[in-house]
């Protein structure tokens, strides 16, 4: 059963248009009639049709005239002309104007379906190409798409792709090849690989990998290629039976991650290095408090190991600790800390320390209560580390100043010592890990060298800040500053 | 008869403490120094018989010490006994070789020194 057709039949004849519109209703098609050229125009001025019946030979405007606005205005629409016997010149003319087909009068019903069958299906087929066409234009489309993906994959991968064909040349290459692997301005493509990196070694290794099918990773020091260090993953590209079309070479710039090793191998040397050293003094220690026969001097180094153990204990939880905010796995609870009580609090646990040495710990409350937000345990473990070193590094009889001044939201804590001060080049070296200033001063004097990396950490976990100013022989002083709380906290927490 | 003067070089103090109250013990007499800078200026204004230095230090590290111990001809019959902290035994074996081919020192050991051996040690070589 052919579709339902939209049909206009367009003759001043009654009995034709009747007829017509009889036997092609009779087909399911809708059928629209007009008696004359500007009825028919009417018509076709609003709706769409897909085939019209025009008779040519109609007073006023005639079939010509409706044919001519057809072919420019609906195109789509086929146009079959009925004509008389005698008109049949008319009826080619027409043809050559464009219209599909045409009918003589008379004809019969089955040749008029026949007709109109024959337009509909010319019209089916083309609508058919044209779907067709259209597909295509989309695949086109989708190609292109997908083509202009991949090239700004290709354009985006950070490591430099370099794609060789199977003489060695160079095809292609993504743009960050240029830089990291240091290219020639000039243009690389169509060059051979061996002029354009800038090492043998690479240029042997995309001719091996071509000749024996076989991918390659290895690693280019910085200064071959480029400055960078890179790692270079070659492979070939070949078809399923073996025939070669070139490598795909991926340079990745590890520099990065080499200096990461560097560092983690550096460290773990100096733990070492510094783990080695107080054991070897302690093991050292038992052998002569067990061979001395002097119970004073036995007494002695006991003290020592005790000393020195227990310092080694200090500096393993010191690392932990911070081995645990490095990963971001210390949790604080901040809360409201009346400072000064903080600070009373830490003076008084080291004040026994201070008072061996007659050092002078000095404690000067502020007129205000001031408030900070802070993890009580945490806070006090920086206070007493910086205060702890005061002591250490002060020669005996001298004294350590603790006092407060807020400045511009922050209360920001002194210690101030009379000790044996930091040179001005040691000074910025203070809070790196495992850093200890040797001089004959300091000799004798034991410590983790982690305790301040560990203080400015946890400062900082505070939004706070750290900071040491020295003259060496008069004394250092290290002010913390740490975000004072807000009154309304203060308030919270049930304090004036 | 005069004592016999041993120089004990090494940062850690308590280590030195340690080796002095054993070397004492023997009947040597000891001087200490704390770093090579400070060994160096004691064998100047000093006679000694026999150094015992620890390689790893501060300022002037034990090889750079005994390098220049031995270049001086005043002081290059002194023996010298170096120690390092390495105390795992491959590396030891590794660091003999390595630190008797790049210094010129007598014999080595390795810290921390058992009294007994140390005491042989610096027997051997007086």
């Amino acid at each position: 059963m052919p579709e339902p057709l939209h049909i206009l039949v367009v003759d001043d004849e009654k009995v034709i248009r009747d007829g017509c519109a009889r036997v092609l209703s009779g087909q399911e098609h809708r059928v629209d009639t007009a008696p004359d050229g500007s009825a028919a125009l009417d018509l076709l001025k609003t709706g769409i049709f897909d085939i019209v019946l025009l008779d040519l030979m109609m007073p006023e405007v005639d079939g010509f005239e409706v044919l001519e606005w057809i072919k420019r205005n609906r195109p789509d629409t086929r146009v079959i002309v009925i004509t008389g016997f005698a008109t049949v010149q008319k009826a080619v003319e027409a043809m050559k104007c464009g219209a599909f087909d045409f009918v003589g009068k008379p004809f019969t019903p089955d040749y008029l379906r026949i007709v109109v069958r024959r337009a509909a299906e010319n019209r089916s087929l083309l609508n058919e190409t044209e779907r067709l066409r259209q597909e295509k234009v989309s695949d086109l489309y989708t190609i292109a798409q997908e083509q202009s993906r991949l090239k700004t994959v290709f354009n985006c991968i950070e490591g430099a792709v370099l794609v060789t064909n199977r003489e060695g040349k160079v095809v292609l290459h993504n743009p960050a090849a240029v830089g990291v692997l240091d290219l020639a301005s000039k243009p690389v493509v169509g060059q051979p690989v061996s002029r354009v990196l800038r090492h043998p070694d690479a240029a042997n290794m995309i001719k091996n990998v071509t000749n024996d099918l076989t991918a390659v990773t290895r690693e280019f020091e910085p200064g071959t290629l480029s400055p960078l260090h890179l790692r270079a993953c070659c492979a070939p590209v070949h078809t399923a039976t073996g025939k070669i079309f070139g490598s795909v070479t991926v340079f990745e710039d590890v520099t990065t991650q080499k200096q990461v090793e560097q560092l983690k191998s550096e460290f773990v040397s100096m733990l070492a290095h510094e783990l080695r050293a107080p054991l070897a003094a302690i093991e050292q220690m038992i052998h002569a408090a067990r061979s001395s026969t002097a119970e004073e001097r036995r007494a002695h180094f006991l003290n020592r190991i005790r000393e020195r153990t227990r310092s080694l204990l200090q500096m393993i939880e010191n690392l932990l600790n911070l081995s645990r905010l490095d990963a971001g796995s210390t949790a604080f609870t901040l809360e409201p800390a009346r400072g000064d009580q903080l600070l009373a609090e830490v003076v008084e646990l080291i004040r026994p320390r201070a008072d061996d040495k007659h050092i002078r710990l000095v404690h000067v409350p502020a007129e205000e209560q001031w408030w900070v937000r802070v993890d009580h345990e945490q806070i006090c473990g920086v206070f007493t580390n910086v205060l702890d070193n005061a002591v250490k590094y002060t020669p005996d009889g001298g004294e350590v100043n603790i006092s407060m001044v807020k400045k511009g939201g922050l209360a920001v804590v002194r210690i101030a010592d009379t000790g044996i001060g930091i040179s001005p080049e040691d000074l910025p070296n203070i809070f790196d890990r495992f850093f200890r200033v040797k001089s004959g001063a300091t000799r004798g004097i034991t410590g983790s060298g982690l305790g301040l990396s560990l203080a400015k950490r946890i400062v900082e976990a505070h939004r706070g800040r750290i900071e040491a100013e020295s003259q060496p022989g008069r004394g250092t002083t290290f002010k913390i500053s740490l975000p004072l709380a807000m009154s309304q906290e203060s308030v919270r927490a049930g304090q004036p | 008869m005069n004592k016999k003067k041993i120089l004990l070089v090494d940062d850690d103090p308590d280590f030195v403490d340690a080796v002095q109250a054993v070397v004492e013990s023997a009947g040597y007499e000891v001087a200490v120094a704390y770093d090579g800078k400070e060994a160096l200026e004691k064998v100047a204004g000093d006679k000694f018989d026999l150094i015992v230095l620890d390689i790893m230090m501060p300022v002037m590290d034990g090889h750079k010490a005994c390098k220049k111990i031995k270049e001086d001809p005043a002081t290059e019959g002194v023996p010298i006994i170096l120690l390092t902290a390495v105390a795992d035994h491959v590396t030891t074996t590794r660091y003999t070789h390595h630190d008797m081919l790049v210094s010129d020192a007598e014999d080595y050991l390795p810290k921390p020194v058992e009294p007994d051996e140390l005491l042989e040690r610096i027997e051997r070589l007086l």
